[in-house]
């Protein structure tokens, strides 16, 4: 009999794999699937999107000149990272055209910073594009060479956008290092110097976040030759300095020198109703950001 | 040397192994000579062969045999698993390579080295399990592709082992040893020539191409596991025997690593695999002649399963659990000189995936053993034929299983949709194995 007991007292704890210890992954009743995306949802399957309500720039539009309106930018600039890369910039670019004078307000949207494909993808998280968002350039001024606009050149403002600093000239001045970091900003607030930018290596097991200050300025010129589409030539730069890293493995990518090369371009596409997907008048950065696809191709597609 | 590769995927093609990996042991899975696979594993207790050496030290030497004992044995194994796979989904194809066959020889001998020393009661034995077609085979997969978790390359690993005996008393013997397994190391570095992106002509897709030099360092090493046993006859017909056996594995590492890359350094990865996994293995086994002409045994072995980890080296919480595995076996003289043998086994899986991402394919196994035994020097009269014979058969049934997946376990329905086995499978199959030994004693 104590031998049987014995027996039987081993069958229970030693009868296989119980899952006792093997935890779930998601609540009950997500058996067959759920109407929830989980941790790995991306932009398709999360829902539908949340557009903060932003009304349109209060500006008097009396007697305004047909380029007025709203545009979505792409900027595509070239560049080497060990290989050539691109790095491209969304931008909501508001103008208000009187004859040779344009009112222009340029906000950026949504910034892909350069990758090395399968090596090193650097990509700006959602508190960084609402930082992003936060910028906006404003200026009056003869930006357009002819009162007509068909066949007038236009040239914006130099747009400067800095991120994770807070100098006193934004243009000139050097951008704050590991060595000099006084002049570091914690712009996102999230407790770590300059701006994080989630960084996932090959080096890495897992992705992790560079600490950067960024420094972006565009200036873009073109002969307009359609109301709605307007293409042209670039001057940009593009300067950075990692501030700190989240994990050693990282610290390959964050010597990783950006050299920008010739070539750089940009499309601006009047938007429209279709952009306007909360229907408040007013195409702003969010909606520009949801429509890139559409508007400018898969680059911009969630990974 | 100039070679142009995909960047990241050039170091793991490096390591060029592919499919299914195995946990298990020659042992357990085909016995290590005719007489452990017909009788189901049930040995730990009867011994007196050269297979004492792994299933029980102190079997090495049991009551009746004589002062000077030596014994040689040469074996021939071959095995080929019969196993199938469906999906749940009719319309979807699983991708599951097939589990190796085996042939193999083992080696193997015990011999009374205390009457050379002085020390009467000593036996050394010794066993060598050699694969025909390589002596180490490894097979690696990720743990959610589909792979036999139990039928791999299990028998496709060179092992050696070494065990020694003492009796203390007529009744009373002890026994240590080891199973020596084989550790892989290598060492894959490239040196950068250059580096470009390319459009691939037949998928259309952007990568980036390396021009290096790759250098290549593999080593293999011996790993110890080591072996106690306990064998205790009252009475010359009746033996209990106790035995632990240490966990083994086969430690397969190292690196890829793609070094002066301009602007980045050094990038590549360290991988670490496990081949050839047993628990930690605790058995209980005892032999009974019940009458001259019959001998039964019984084996009862705790396999510790719950420490076990996967192919990719992951602990897998919760999927793998402790076992118990009981066996027997009954060996009846059906003439003099002549022999046969039954045995049976059950192993419950180790593991289950619980509807997880994991893909480890296990069933659990009835292990049907038979066999006969010729001592020819009995058999032919008049003449001097100091061999013996045995031939057996060992049939593994793999019971049908069926995984279906559980969303709860899948981070999203995206991930549980990506699964290769979603949303369920059903496998089972059969191993049959044939085994011959010779043995000659003096």
């Amino acid at each position: 009999m104590v031998r049987i007991s014995t027996v039987l007292s081993l069958c229970l704890i030693a009868c296989g794999p119980s899952g006792a210890d093997y935890a779930f992954e998601r609540p009950e009743g997500c058996e067959m699937g759920c109407d929830d995306a989980g941790t790995d949802a991306g932009l398709s399957d999360a829902g539908p999107p949340e557009i903060p309500d932003e009304p349109l720039e209060d500006w008097d539009v009396a007697g305004a000149g047909p380029l007025s309106g709203v545009f979505a930018v792409e900027v595509t600039i070239p560049a080497r990272a060990v290989v050539e890369v691109e790095t491209r910039q969304l931008y909501r670019m508001r103008i208000l055209q009187r004859d040779e004078t344009l009112r222009m307000k340029i906000t950026p949207c949504r910034f892909a910073l350069p990758s090395v494909p399968s090596v090193a993808t650097l990509s700006i998280p959602p508190r960084l594009e609402t930082v992003l968002r936060g910028i906006a350039i404003e200026e009056e001024g003869p930006f357009l060479s002819a009162p007509e606009p068909i066949g007038a050149t236009v040239t914006t403002p130099r747009s400067v956008v800095l991120l994770g600093a807070d100098l006193a000239d934004p243009e000139g001045d050097p951008l704050p290092t590991t060595e000099m970091p006084e002049t570091a900003l914690d712009q996102d607030e999230d407790g770590q110097p300059g701006v994080t930018v989630a960084a996932d290596t090959v080096l890495c097991r897992t992705p992790g976040e560079l600490y950067l200050a960024l420094r972006a300025t565009v200036e873009m010129s073109a002969v307009i030759d359609d109301l709605d589409r307007i293409e042209g030539g670039v001057v940009p730069t593009l300067d950075q300095s990692v501030l700190g890293v989240s994990d050693r493995c990282l610290n390959a990518a964050a010597s990783l020198e950006i050299e920008l090369l010739e070539g750089s371009r940009f499309t601006a596409l009047r938007a429209g109703a279709i952009e306007d997907y909360d229907g408040n008048g007013n195409v702003s950065c969010p909606e520009i950001a949801l429509r890139a696809v559409p508007l400018f191709g898969d680059f911009w597609a969630a990974p | 040397m100039r070679r142009t590769l995909p960047l990241p995927l050039a170091l793991l093609t490096g390591i060029a192994l592919h499919a299914t990996p195995a946990l298990a042991d020659v042992e357990n899975d085909l016995g290590l000579n005719a007489r452990s696979a017909a009788l189901g594993g049930a040995v730990s207790a009867t011994g007196g062969d050269f297979a004492a050496s792994a299933y029980n030290p102190a079997a090495l030497i049991v009551p009746g045999d004589e002062e000077g004992l030596g014994e040689l044995s040469v074996g021939f194994v071959v095995g080929v698993p019969s196993v199938w796979t469906e999906s749940l989904d009719p319309g979807r194809t699983l991708e599951v390579g097939p589990p190796l066959n085996t042939t193999a020889l083992t080696l193997g001998g015990r011999f009374d080295i205390g009457s050379g020393l002085g020390v009467p009661g000593l036996m050394l034995g010794f066993a060598f399990y050699a694969p025909m077609d390589g002596l180490v085979r490894s097979r690696i997969g990720p743990d959610d592709a589909l792979s036999w978790l139990q039928l791999g390359d299990r028998t496709s690993h060179v092992s050696l082992h070494a065990s020694l005996a003492f009796r203390i008393a007529d009744w009373l013997s002890v026994g240590a040893g080891v199973r020596i397994t084989f550790d892989e190391e290598a060492f894959i570095t490239g040196a950068a020539t250059d580096l470009r992106r390319v459009i691939d002509p037949a998928t259309g897709e952007e990568r980036v191409e390396a021009g290096t030099r790759l250098g290549i360092d593999a080593s293999i090493y011996g790993r110890a596991s080591p072996i106690l046993g306990l064998l205790v006859a009252p009475v010359p017909e009746l033996r209990f025997a106790f035995a632990w056996r240490g966990r083994l594995y086969s430690d397969d590492w190292g690196w890829a690593r793609l070094q002066g890359l301009e602007g980045v350094g050094d990038i590549g990865f360290i991988h670490r695999f496990t081949h050839v996994y047993r628990p930690h293995e605790l058995a209980w086994s005892v032999a009974w002649r019940l009458h001259e002409r019959v001998e039964v045994s019984a084996e009862l072995t705790w396999a510790l399963w719950s420490e076990a980890v996967s192919p990719t080296w992951r602990s897998l919480e919760g999927r793998f659990g402790d076992t118990l595995v009981p066996a027997g076996g009954v060996r009846i003289s059906a003439h003099p000189g002549l022999d046969l043998m039954v045995g049976y086994r059950y192993a419950r899986s180790p593991f289950n995936d619980f509807g997880g991402p994991t893909n480890l394919l296990s069933n659990d196994t009835h292990h049907i053993g038979f066999g006969l035994e010729a001592d020819l020097d009995t058999l032919v009269d008049g003449e001097d034929v100091p061999f013996t014979v045995s031939l057996a058969g060992r049939l593994a049934v793999l019971e049908d299983r069926e995984e279906i997946k559980n969303g709860r376990r899948f981070r999203s329905d995206a991930a549980l949709a990506a699964n290769p086995g979603s949303p369920g499978y059903r496998y089972g199959g059969l191993v049959p194995s044939v085994q011959l030994t010779v043995e000659t004693a003096w």
